[in-house]
C-alpha cells in the first residue's frame, strides 16, 4: 500500500469512459416468452380439439355416467357424455354428448345411435365388454351433406344394413313363426348368415324375410336350396311315436334356418343375389325325393306324413297324405323315397307295415313300440320297374327261389309258434318259420321253415326238431334252474334242433323233408327204453318221474302200465343213451321218496322234484332192459368196492340205516343194514366203509356207538363231544385206533364180513376196560358215570350203582377200569368217595359240586381181585409213597389236620398225612411225610412243635410278639421244625422214626441255623 | 482500520462489501478486491466474480412469469390417466386430490394438496413478493423477507413429490389391458413448472435485499443531512 506506487485516483484526472446504456432486455426473457406460446398452443390445441355437441334421447340414462360412458364406433372412442338433463316428456333423457370433431360428416340423420349393455338372453350373450367397460353408445352412420345434431337412440342394435357384404337373399314366409332379425341361417349345422330384416308383401299376404349369406358361404346357397324352419324343437307326437327334432341348441333356444340342397338332382346355378326361396315348414316338407305310389288295406295304425318307410333299419322315405281309391276300396299314399333306393323298386319289391306285437308268448316290432309303425322293404333286384306297390299286413314269405333250406315241421298243434318264430341251433337263430298250415288229413299242422343258407348243412336226416318256447323251470333244493333257449325264444317261442351224435347221419336233408316237432329237448332225445317193474306205482307220474343216476338224469318214466295178473306195474323209461352201459344184469333200482322222521329229514329235494328212481350201477356184462324196483334202498352187495363189516352190539340205540360211520370225525363210511344176530339176544350191524378208507380198519380196531351227544362239565369249562350233528340225530358209529394202528402199512388188512364188537361210547372203546364191584356202605352222590381217579387222572367209571343182592342195607356199585391199573389193582386196594368239603380252614373239591362226587383210587400191589370194599373217606395213611416218613407223638391233636404242612424255617417241607390214636391211647400218631430233598434236615435232635395258630405275647413293658409260621398255617394249623447247628445237630434218621411234637418252640429253636447241603432235586409241588 | 471505530448498532456506520469495493467469490468464498467494470475471475478457484449475480432481477422475473404461465395447464390438464379394464380415467391434480379425499385418504390428500397445488403456488407468491417489495414499499422488514426466501428454497425441492409420485405409478402399473397408468401433459408443465421456480429463487440474489435496504438508509440519510444541517 504505498502512495507512490499507486497515487490516488481520485486526485488523478482520469478519462471518464463511455457508459453504454445497459441492455435493457436479457435473453431470460425468451423463457417467459416461450412458456407463453406453449399455453397458448395448448389453448388453441383444446379449442380446436374441442368437439361437437350434440344431444341424444334416450329411454333411461341407466349405466350412463358424465365423463364416462363414450361413444364407440367400431371400437374406437368418438365421444364422451358430458353431461344428461331429463327430457320435458319426462319419459326420455337427454344425453349432452361431445362428438369428436372428426365425426362431424357422420352426424347425420343416417347417424343411427344406441346404448350397448350386457345381454345375456338365451340366444346368446352381448355386449359382455360392457360389463368391465359400463355401458357404452354405439355409433352407426353413412355420410351425407346434411347435418343433424339432436339424435333419438334405437332401444336395440340396428340389423346389418343392405350393403353388409355377402349374398343377399329373400325368403318367403307365410307366417313369421320364430323368425326375426338375427334369426341364424344354418348349413349342416354351421352358421352361415341371418336374417336382417322381415317385410310385409304382397298386400300384406305374406312376409319376405331377408338373408344375408356370408361372403364365404354364399356359394353353398343354389338355385335349387331348399329352406326350412328348424326353429324351436319340433315334436310330433302320434301313437306312432314322438319325434323330437331341432338343428342346434342355439336354434333349438332362438329359432333358425337351415338349408339343403339336394344331392340327388343335376348341380344347380349358385342363387343369385335378390333370388326368392320358399321357406318350408320343416326338413320333411323340404326335402325332395321319388315318389311311389303305396296302397294299403288298412291305414289303421300308419300316420301321414309320419310314418317312416325304413330299409334295414335305415329311413329311406316317409309316407305321403293318404287318398281313399274307391274302385278297389284301398288307401293310397303317395311316399317319397330316398333315391337311393330307386334302383330296387321293381315288381318284385314288397312293402310290409311293421306293428309292435305284444302277446303273452310274443313280442316282436319293439322298435316299432317305441317309434311307431314303420313300413319295411325287401328290395328286389329282378324285374320290372315299377311305382307302385301293393303294401302287406305283415312280412311276406320268401319266395321259395330264395337259397336256403325250405322243408317242413310238422307238429301236433301250432302251440306258441307262429309266423317268423325263430329255428335255432345252439342257440343262434339259423333260420325262421314262414308259414304254417294244416296239414292235408286236418291232423296236424305243417309250418314251413326256412334255413339260411350258410347253415343248411347242419340239418340232416336224423336232426330232431323240438319246442323251446316259454321257459322250462326246474326246481330242487339244489336250486331251480330256468332253461330257455334265448331271451327272443322265452318272448316270441322257436324251434330249435339238435342232431344226436349217436346215431349220426351225414345224409342232409333237402328242400321239403317233413320233420316232426317235439315237446322239449327231452322229448327229442333219443334214448333206450327200459322197462321197471313196480310193486306200488303211488308217487310216479308219466313224463315227470325221472331216473336219476349220481344226480344226472337218465331218463323219465314215459307211460306206466298194470301188469295184469300180478300185483305189480311197468314204467316205460326212455333212458339217455349214455346210461346203455349201466343197463346190465346187477344193476338195482330204487325209489327215491321223501323221509322224515326225528333223526332228520331226507331226500327233500323229491319234494319239490317228486320222488324219483336213482340206481346202482352192477358190474356185469349181461345187458338188460327190466328191472325190479325196490321200494328202499338195497344194502350193497359184499362185491362193492369197499369194506363191508359186521358189528356186534347189544341193542340198536338210535342207529339207523345210512347213518355214518365216522373216523376222526370224518365219514368213512355207512351203515348199511342191521339184523338180529344168530342167537337173538343181540343185533349185527352191516357197515360199509369206502374204499379210499379201507386201510383204516384194523383188525384191532374198535367201533363205538357216536349216537347223540355228550356233556361233559367241570370248572375248567363245558365240553360238548359229539360226532357230528348228523349223528346226533341219525346216530352213528365211530371208530377208534390205538397207538398200534400204523397207517399206511397196509398190514392191518381186514377181510370182508369181519365182526368187530361195538363198544358203548368212546371211552369204552378206548381203554378196553375191565369190570369190578366195589361194596359201599352208601354212595354219597355216586351215579352212573362218576369218575375214578387214580392220582388224579381218570381211569374209569362208574358203570352201575345198584343195592346189593347179599346185603340190601349196602350198595354195589360196578366199575368201568382201564386195563392199564388192572396190574396194580391188587385185593388190598381201596376205593373211596371224594366229595366237596366246606370247613373254616379249607374248602376241598369244589369242583365236585360241579362235575358230581368221583371215586378215589389207591392201588395196592397184590392179586387181583374184582371185589372190593368201598370207604367211607379217605383211610389214614401212615405212610406216602413220596417222601420221608417219620411219626410225631403229641398229648393232643389240636387244630392238625391231614394235609396241613411241615414247615422248616417257613418253608413247607412235607405234610400231615395221617393221625391216630395210639394203641396205648395215651398220645396221638401224627403221620408225617417229608419230601426227599429235604430229608436231609432231618437230624436226630430236631424239634418239632405245633405251628398251628397265632402266638401272641403281649406285654405290657416289653415288646409284645405275634408269631405265626405262614398264614397257611394260621388258617389252617401246621408243624414246623428245626434242626439244630451242626456240631449239635445229630445222625440222619431212618424212616419211620419217632418226635415229640411240642406246642410251642423254645426261643433257641429259632435260632439254630444249621448250614444242610440238600440233595438237587427237581421242584415239584 | 477505519471500520474499528464503527459501532455495530448503528445501521447507518454499516457498509456493505460492495460499498467496500470487495467481492466475493460465491464458490470458494475468497474476498477480492472489485474492479469495477472489468471482467475478473477468483484468483483462488477461477470463478467469475460479480459483486451481485448479474441481471438477478430480471431472471428472476422471467423464471417467475414463465413458471406462473405453465402452472395454469399443469392443474388445468390431465396430470395422470388410470385406465382400468381399458376405461380410462384421467385426472387432474386438484381432481386426483379430490379423488383422495373421496376415497378417505385424507392424509396422503392433503401432502398431495400442499406439495401440488399449495407449494408451487405459495413460492411463486412468495418470489413474486419479494421482488415487489425491491421495488415498490412493502411493510416487511429485511428480516421477514430473507426467512420467507429461505423458506420458499426449502419447500421448493418438495413440489416434485407429485411428479415423482406419477412416474413411480407410471412405471409400477403397467399390466397393459388390466390397470395401466400413465402421466398426461400437465405432469411435464408442471414438472417444468417446479423446476422454474426452483430456478427463481436460485437466480435471486439475496444480498439485493440488503444493497436496497442500503439505499434506503441513504435516502434516509440524504433526507436527514438536510434536517440535521
Amino acid at each position: 500500500m504505498s502512495n507512490n506506487e499507486h497515487p490516488d485516483i481520485n486526485s488523478v484526472p482520469l478519462a471518464r469512459p463511455k457508459v453504454n446504456s445497459r441492455r435493457s432486455f436479457s435473453p431470460i426473457w425468451i423463457l417467459p416468452v416461450v412458456a407463453l406460446l406453449i399455453g397458448l398452443g395448448l389453448i388453441v390445441e383444446s379449442y380446436l380439439s374441442a368437439g361437437i355437441m350434440i344431444t341424444l334421447k334416450v329411454r333411461t340414462a341407466e349405466g350412463i355416467e358424465v365423463g364416462k360412458t363414450r361413444v364407440f364406433y367400431k371400437g374406437i372412442t368418438t365421444g364422451v357424455v358430458k353431461s344428461y338433463e331429463v327430457a320435458d316428456d319426462l319419459q326420455h333423457v337427454i344425453l349432452h354428448i361431445e362428438m369428436d370433431k372428426r365425426t362431424e360428416p357422420y352426424l347425420n340423420e343416417k347417424a343411427k345411435f344406441w346404448v350397448v349393455e350386457p345381454r345375456i338372453t338365451l340366444s346368446g350373450v352381448s355386449g359382455l365388454d360392457t360389463i368391465l367397460k359400463g355401458r357404452y353408445i354405439a355409433i352407426d352412420s353413412e355420410k351425407s351433406e346434411t347435418s343433424k345434431r339432436d339424435f333419438v337412440a334405437l332401444d336395440r342394435a340396428p340389423p346389418p344394413s343392405g350393403k353388409t357384404p355377402g349374398l343377399h337373399i329373400k325368403l318367403r314366409l307365410n307366417r313369421l313363426a320364430s323368425v326375426d332379425r338375427g334369426t341364424v341361417v344354418f348349413y349342416k349345422q354351421v352358421p352361415v348368415g341371418e336374417v336382417i330384416n322381415y317385410t310385409l308383401e304382397e298386400n300384406d299376404s305374406e312376409i319376405h324375410a331377408w338373408v344375408v349369406i356370408r361372403p364365404e358361404y354364399a356359394h353353398l346357397v343354389k338355385e335349387n336350396s331348399r329352406f326350412y324352419n328348424v326353429s324351436g324343437i319340433s315334436i310330433k307326437a302320434g301313437l306312432n311315436g314322438v319325434e323330437i327334432k331341432t338343428e342346434s341348441l342355439v336354434s333349438l333356444l332362438v329359432g333358425g334356418i337351415a338349408f339343403t340342397t339336394p344331392l340327388e338332382e343335376k348341380p344347380a346355378q349358385p342363387a343369385k343375389h335378390g333370388s326368392l326361396f320358399l321357406l318350408y315348414d320343416d326338413f320333411e316338407s323340404a326335402r325332395v325325393g321319388i315318389p311311389v305310389i303305396l296302397r294299403f288295406k288298412n291305414i289303421d295304425s300308419l300316420a301321414a306324413n309320419q310314418t317312416k318307410i325304413k330299409y334295414q333299419g335305415q329311413v329311406i322315405g316317409r309316407l305321403g297324405k293318404f287318398a281313399y281309391d274307391r274302385k278297389t276300396d284301398e288307401s293310397i299314399c303317395v311316399a317319397k323315397l330316398s333315391p337311393l333306393v330307386a334302383d330296387v323298386l321293381t315288381e318284385n319289391t314288397q312293402f310290409w307295415i311293421v306293428k309292435p306285437s305284444v302277446s303273452i308268448l310274443k313280442i316282436s316290432g319293439l322298435d316299432a313300440l317305441l317309434e311307431g309303425n314303420y313300413l319295411e322293404l325287401r328290395p328286389s333286384g329282378t324285374g320290372k320297374k315299377s311305382r307302385e306297390f301293393r303294401v302287406y299286413e305283415s312280412v311276406p314269405p320268401l319266395p321259395a327261389s330264395v337259397p336256403g333250406l325250405h322243408f317242413t315241421i310238422e307238429s301236433e298243434d301250432l302251440g306258441s309258434i307262429s309266423k317268423d318264430t325263430p329255428l335255432y341251433y345252439k342257440n343262434i337263430k339259423v333260420g325262421n318259420i314262414e308259414s304254417f298250415k294244416l296239414a292235408e288229413n286236418n291232423e296236424k299242422v305243417q309250418l314251413q321253415a326256412y334255413i339260411k343258407p350258410e347253415f343248411a348243412h347242419l340239418v340232416t336226416e336224423s336232426t330232431r326238431f323240438y319246442n323251446v318256447s316259454g321257459v322250462n323251470i326246474k326246481g330242487g333244493l339244489t336250486g331251480i334252474k330256468v332253461t330257455t333257449e334265448s331271451i327272443a325264444s322265452l318272448l316270441s317261442g322257436g324251434i330249435a334242433f339238435y342232431s344226436p351224435s349217436y346215431k349220426k347221419s351225414d345224409i342232409k336233408a333237402k328242400n321239403g323233408d317233413v320233420f316232426p316237432l317235439y315237446d322239449s329237448f327231452d322229448d327229442a332225445k333219443a334214448g333206450i327204453e327200459v322197462s321197471l317193474i313196480f310193486d306200488d306205482t303211488t308217487g310216479l307220474t308219466a313224463d315227470v318221474t325221472k331216473v336219476i343216476y349220481k344226480g344226472i338224469v337218465l331218463g323219465v318214466i314215459k307211460k306206466i302200465t298194470p301188469n295184469t295178473g300180478q300185483e305189480t306195474a311197468t314204467a316205460t323209461v326212455i333212458m339217455d343213451p349214455i346210461a346203455d352201459f349201466g343197463l346190465v344184469e346187477d344193476t338195482q333200482f330204487w325209489m327215491v321218496r321223501p323221509k322224515f322222521d326225528i333223526t332228520g329229514v331226507e331226500n327233500l329235494e323229491t319234494l319239490l322234484a317228486g320222488d324219483y328212481i336213482t340206481m346202482r350201477l352192477g358190474k356185469s356184462k349181461k345187458k338188460k332192459y327190466r328191472f325190479k324196483v325196490s321200494m328202499t334202498k338195497p344194502p350193497l352187495d359184499a362185491s362193492y368196492p369197499g369194506l363191508h363189516l359186521k358189528l356186534n352190539s347189544s341193542e340198536l340205540g338210535s342207529i339207523s340205516i345210512g347213518a355214518p360211520v365216522m373216523y376222526h370225525r370224518i365219514k368213512i363210511g355207512n351203515v348199511q343194514d342191521y339184523e338180529l344176530a344168530a342167537d337173538g339176544k343181540s343185533i349185527n350191524i352191516l357197515i360199509y366203509i369206502y374204499p379210499r378208507y379201507m386201510n383204516l380198519v384194523s383188525p384191532n380196531s374198535r367201533f363205538y356207538n357216536a349216537s347223540g351227544f355228550k356233556v361233559e362239565m367241570g370248572l375248567s369249562g363245558l365240553s360238548v363231544r359229539t360226532e357230528s350233528v348228523k349223528s346226533i340225530l341219525k346216530g352213528g358209529i365211530g371208530l377208534y385206533n390205538d397207538a398200534r394202528y400204523e397207517p399206511g402199512t397196509g398190514k392191518h388188512k381186514v377181510p370182508n364180513g369181519t365182526k368187530y364188537r361195538l363198544f358203548d361210547d368212546y371211552e369204552a372203546a378206548q381203554i378196553n376196560a375191565f369190570y369190578v364191584t366195589v361194596l359201599f356202605d352208601k354212595v354219597d352222590g355216586l351215579s352212573y358215570g362218576s369218575k375214578v381217579i387214580y392220582n388224579d387222572i381218570e381211569v374209569g367209571k362208574v358203570r352201575s350203582v345198584k343195592l346189593s343182592r347179599k346185603d340190601a342195607e349196602k350198595v354195589e356199585v360196578s366199575l368201568e377200569l382201564n386195563e392199564q391199573i388192572k396190574p396194580l389193582l391188587g385185593k388190598r386196594s381201596r376205593f373211596w368217595v371224594v366229595r366237596a368239603e366246606f370247613g373254616l380252614a379249607k374248602i376241598k373239591n369244589v369242583g365236585n359240586l360241579i362235575t358230581g362226587n368221583f371215586l378215589r383210587l389207591e392201588p395196592v400191589r397184590g392179586p387181583f381181585s374184582d371185589y372190593f370194599i368201598g370207604y367211607k373217606e379217605k383211610p389214614l395213611k401212615k405212610q406216602s409213597a413220596a417222601g420221608f416218613n417219620i411219626h410225631l407223638t403229641a398229648s393232643r391233636l389240636g387244630s392238625i389236620k391231614v394235609g396241613d404242612g411241615v414247615y422248616y424255617r417257613q418253608i413247607k417241607v412235607g405234610e400231615v398225612v395221617g393221625y391216630e390214636l395210639a394203641d396205648t391211647s395215651d398220645q396221638i400218631l401224627i403221620h408225617l411225610t417229608i419230601r426227599e430233598r429235604f430229608r436231609p434236615l432231618l437230624r436226630e435232635n430236631s424239634r418239632f412243635w405245633n405251628a398251628s395258630g397265632i402266638s401272641m405275647d403281649i406285654n405290657l413293658f416289653g415288646r409284645s410278639k405275634i408269631r405265626t409260621e405262614s398264614v397257611e398255617s394260621v388258617l389252617s394249623g401246621g408243624i414246623a421244625f428245626a434242626t439244630p447247628d451242626n456240631d449239635a445237630m445229630g445222625k440222619e434218621l431212618s424212616e419211620g422214626s419217632y418226635y415229640i411234637l411240642h406246642d410251642e418252640p423254645q426261643p433257641q429253636w429259632l435260632k439254630w441255623n444249621p448250614i444242610i447241603p440238600l440233595s438237587r432235586e427237581i421242584q415239584q409241588n | 482500520m477505519a471500520s474499528k471505530t464503527i459501532t455495530p448498532t448503528l445501521p447507518d456506520k454499516i457498509i456493505t462489501g460492495k460499498e467496500a469495493g470487495l467481492v466475493l467469490c460465491t464458490e470458494c468464498h475468497k474476498v477480492h478486491r472489485y474492479i469495477p467494470d472489468a471482467e475478473q475471475e477468483c484468483k483462488c478457484c477461477g470463478a467469475d466474480l460479480h459483486q451481485r449475480k448479474p441481471d438477478s432481477i430480471n431472471r428472476t422475473w422471467a423464471f417467475l412469469i414463465a413458471s406462473m404461465i405453465l402452472y395454469i395447464p399443469a392443474n388445468t390438464m390431465m396430470i395422470m390417466n388410470v385406465a382400468y379394464f381399458g376405461a380410462d380415467e384421467p385426472s387432474t391434480i386438484m381432481g386426483g386430490v379430490i379423488l383422495l379425499l373421496q376415497m378417505g385418504s385424507h392424509a396422503v390428500a392433503f401432502v398431495v394438496f400442499v406439495a401440488s397445488v399449495l407449494v408451487p403456488l405459495f413460492k411463486m407468491i412468495g418470489i413474486m413478493l419479494i421482488l415487489f417489495s425491491l421495488k415498490y414499499k412493502v411493510n416487511m422488514t429485511d428480516r421477514q423477507r430473507i426467512k420467507m426466501f429461505r423458506f420458499i428454497e426449502f419447500i421448493g425441492r418438495w413440489s416434485m413429490l407429485d411428479i415423482f409420485v406419477i412416474s413411480i405409478l407410471a412405471a409400477l402399473v403397467h399390466i397393459t389391458g388390466v390397470a395401466e397408468i400413465t402421466a398426461g401433459p400437465a405432469a411435464t408443465a408442471f414438472g417444468t413448472v417446479v423446476v422454474l421456480t426452483m430456478l427463481a429463487a436460485s437466480s435471486f440474489d439475496t444480498r439485493l435485499l440488503w444493497d436496497y435496504k442500503r439505499k434506503n438508509y441513504k435516502n434516509i440519510e440524504l433526507k436527514q443531512e438536510p434536517a440535521a444541517d
